[in-house]
């Protein structure tokens, strides 16, 4: 399921806070954040941006409050860079949803969610119950959360 | 020792629990193959030439009888009756089947074990000095930071999907013994004049405060780089928030593209240590006010868990005393032999009347750091009856017992020699770290365990040895370099011409002893296997006809530099293409019992054992 910016090549489903959601906001509505930054009167309910996204260089943090949504997408699932984006998000104080999409595996849900994701786009493919179940793989933790 | 409270066990147990769903699933066929790769790594689980090998960590090389004696059942029950110990202090298992790992790490858990990120592109086990806590030359004992950099990098949600491997070293002591200048990040423990003019200080009347010197961008593999120092000093407090800093610029900027540029060393040498130490130093301004500080109360509870044992009191003169009327009751051909193991084999210790001892795991004819199942549990009777019942790895692969009472030696000497564990030649020419080389792993151009056999054999005349002096002699089978054959004053590694095994030599490399860190030169063309021994004969008895009064071989080749060794190696030009003799390997447990279908060198899911 490799996804390109906006345009989704395959259904997907949303867990968000844990659940199912059976009308999500869908990321073809989500403005692609590098067409946004040209245009700033788009920057709307929501923007899309690549895990890659330097929060600081490209100017995002000043528009996150304005923002109810960040989808983060995952260009394959060994690049963690997403990870890090969405901690500094919100440490940075983003408040909305923030959707991890893309090339994310089920296994990665747990430490996804603990970087500051609550909402995560999943393909037809993967195993919703097996989703569910690995949110909870640990119920402690060694390091601070966000 | 540390010793795990309520968390540490939840987590481990639902690590292990994840563990053992993630495996069923993948035997379903409910995982891809793809998708379970970075999962197994991340649990030390990787597929080789002839089975699955599984890497146990050993955090910072200290282990407990206990634990010594569950690695034995296991090395019984799920493996061949050994097990390995490794270039980073940790203990893998070459045979256990992949279905059984499961049950394997639900044991090792009862003992506060586990094999959590000892692979996998995330921050692995944190490794030390052998000696820490007892060396005479140590400023800070650097367990209780390693143990809360530990838990700090254990299931890090952030790191877990590094660009590559990220591994921390961490000294406390004047000579470094841990190579923390060819780590991903190296941490010296630093301690500096107390800054009078702050509050904290004055009103507590603290005169020093402790630190870190941090250094980054270190590493050997293909590409061996001394790391960069990016900070003097960082107050001991802002250590976790420091390594968050450095450890996000390198999960956002490292390259991505090509696994062998992944390396946080080369986007170091890439921006610079300058650039680089300004991006990091901006995160850490963003974060460093909202990231919990390391409290005076959690560093003293960390190292309550290191306190020293309960040494009894001698005076050093008693102690010698005792012992050389102990030696005078032996015959004079063990005098001999004992005497010359307590001055290889038996190091300084802090406290007056006690030694530290290495058990060599080297003699001749056994893989370097192997471990049968009856020898871990013997480590673990000599731990408990001579050293307080705890022991160490070392990156050498050999084996610590680090408090032992001068008046225990010969005894100790005694049951040590019934094991094999009391050959003494630590730190000689013939104790010789290998990594396991083209005979275990799938990424390994050349064999490297009958290249170190050879050696030893041809190099049996100890005194020749012991008038050597103090040497290292390190064998990697590939570039991948698990046995640092790089940073060894004498280095061999093995490359592939043509379908051929030959083997480079280096010298002068240094992993930061006494004479600095430094990465070895290769002296010329390569070599067969069976040229190997005599090349090595040239190049010592150049040392031996060259040297001054005391100088060591690294000394003499950084005085004299390659161009001398290479005219007595190369005398004329020798033939472009020469024939490699085959040379057999030594007694390896039976590879070819295994299933041949579990993983080949052509199998494109098997990948090396890179420590």
């Amino acid at each position: 399921m490799k996804n390109t910016l906006g345009a989704m090549a395959t259904p997907t489903r949303l867990i968000k806070h844990g659940e199912l959601v059976e009308t999500p906001l869908i990321a073809q509505a989500l403005v692609d954040w590098q067409q946004a930054v040209i245009d700033t009167e788009q920057v709307g309910v929501g923007v899309s941006l690549l895990g890659e996204t330097d929060l600081f260089e490209s100017g995002l943090l000043e528009h996150t409050a304005a923002l109810e949504l960040i989808a983060v997408e995952f260009p394959s699932f060994t690049d963690g860079r997403g990870f890090s984006l969405a901690t500094q998000l919100r440490q940075f104080g983003f408040k909305g949803e923030l959707r991890a999409t893309g090339a994310i595996l089920v296994d990665q849900l747990h430490y996804l969610q603990r970087c500051g994701f609550d909402a995560f786009e999943l393909g037809l493919e993967q195993d919703l119950t097996v989703a569910l179940e690995a949110l909870g793989a640990f119920s402690q933790a060694y390091q601070p959360g966000w | 020792m540390y010793i795990y409270n309520e968390l540490d066990k939840q987590l481990l147990n639902e690590r292990v629990q994840q563990f053992r769903g993630q495996t069923q699933r993948f035997l379903n066929g409910e995982l891809s193959e793809e998708a379970f790769l970075p999962l197994r790594l991340q649990n030390g689980l990787y597929v080789q030439r002839h089975a699955p090998m599984l890497r146990v960590a050993v955090p910072y090389g200290m282990l407990n009888s206990a634990q010594l004696r569950k690695l034995a059942q296991v090395s019984r029950d799920y493996d061949k009756g050994y097990c390995h110990i490794t270039t980073r202090q940790n203990i893998q298992f070459n045979w256990p089947p992949l279905e059984a790992i499961p049950d394997l790490l639900q044991e090792l858990s009862g003992v506060e074990m586990h094999s959590i990120q000892t692979s996998g592109n995330c921050i692995r086990n944190v490794t030390s000095d052998p000696f820490a806590g007892v060396a005479p030359d140590e400023l800070v004992d650097p367990r209780p930071y390693c143990e809360l950099v530990r838990q700090w990098s254990t299931l890090h949600p952030e790191f877990a999907f590094l660009p590559r491997k990220f591994k921390i070293a961490i000294s406390g002591s004047q000579q470094d013994r841990a190579a923390i200048q060819f780590h991903d990040i190296g941490l010296q423990l630093v301690e500096r004049p107390a800054d009078q003019n702050a509050d904290a200080n004055l009103e507590s009347g603290v005169k020093t405060e402790r630190g870190f010197k941090i250094f980054v961008g270190g590493g050997l593999g293909r590409t061996p780089i001394v790391a960069s120092q990016l900070r003097d000093f960082l107050p001991e407090r802002d250590l976790l928030s420091y390594l968050c800093a450095i450890v996000r610029v390198y999960n956002q900027t490292g390259r991505r593209d090509n696994k062998y540029k992944a390396r946080i060393k080369i986007l170091v040498r890439a921006m610079g240590i300058d650039a680089f130490s300004v991006k990091v130093e901006a995160e850490w301004q963003r974060i460093k006010d909202r990231y919990p500080v390391l409290e005076v109360e959690e560093i003293n509870s960390a190292q309550a868990f290191f306190s020293a044992p309960a040494y009894e009191r001698f005076s050093e003169e008693v102690g010698a005393q005792e012992l050389e009327s102990q030696i005078a009751d032996l015959l004079a051909p063990s005098q001999r032999l004992f005497k010359q193991w307590l001055a290889r084999n038996t190091h300084a210790h802090k406290v007056a009347g006690y030694r530290s001892v290495t058990l060599s795991l080297k003699p001749t004819g056994v893989p370097a750091g192997d471990l049968t199942d009856a020898q871990l549990l013997a480590v673990a009777d000599l731990a408990d009856r001579y050293s307080f019942g705890e022991v160490r790895t070392t990156q050498q692969q050999n084996v610590v017992l680090s408090d032992v009472a001068s008046g225990d030696l010969l005894e100790l000497w005694l049951a040590a020699k019934q094991q094999g564990f009391t050959t003494a030649n630590i730190a000689t020419l013939t104790d010789i770290t290998c990594c396991p080389g083209g005979d275990f792993c799938a990424l390994a151009n050349a064999k490297s365990i009958p290249v170190a056999d050879a050696i030893q054999r041809r190099f049996d005349d100890m005194d020749y040895v012991y008038d050597l002096g103090d040497l290292s002699l390190k064998i990697s089978g590939c570039m991948n370099a698990c046995a640092h054959h790089n940073i060894s004053h004498i280095g061999i590694l093995g490359v592939d011409k043509k379908g051929q095994e030959f083997y480079q030599v280096m010298l002068g490399g240094s992993a930061g002893d006494v004479s600095g860190a430094a990465v070895g030169k290769v002296v010329g063309p390569a070599f067969s296997a069976a040229e190997i021994p005599a090349a090595l004969e040239t190049i010592l008895t150049l040392y031996v006809s060259e040297r001054i009064e005391g100088e060591r071989f690294v000394e003499l080749v950084k005085r004299i530099g390659l161009a001398r060794f290479k005219r007595v190696l190369y005398p004329e030009k020798k033939s472009p293409e020469l024939k490699s003799p085959e040379i057999k390997s030594p007694e390896l447990r039976s590879p070819e019992k295994n299933s041949p279908a579990t993983a080949s060198p052509a199998n494109p899911l098997a990948e090396g054992i890179t420590t």
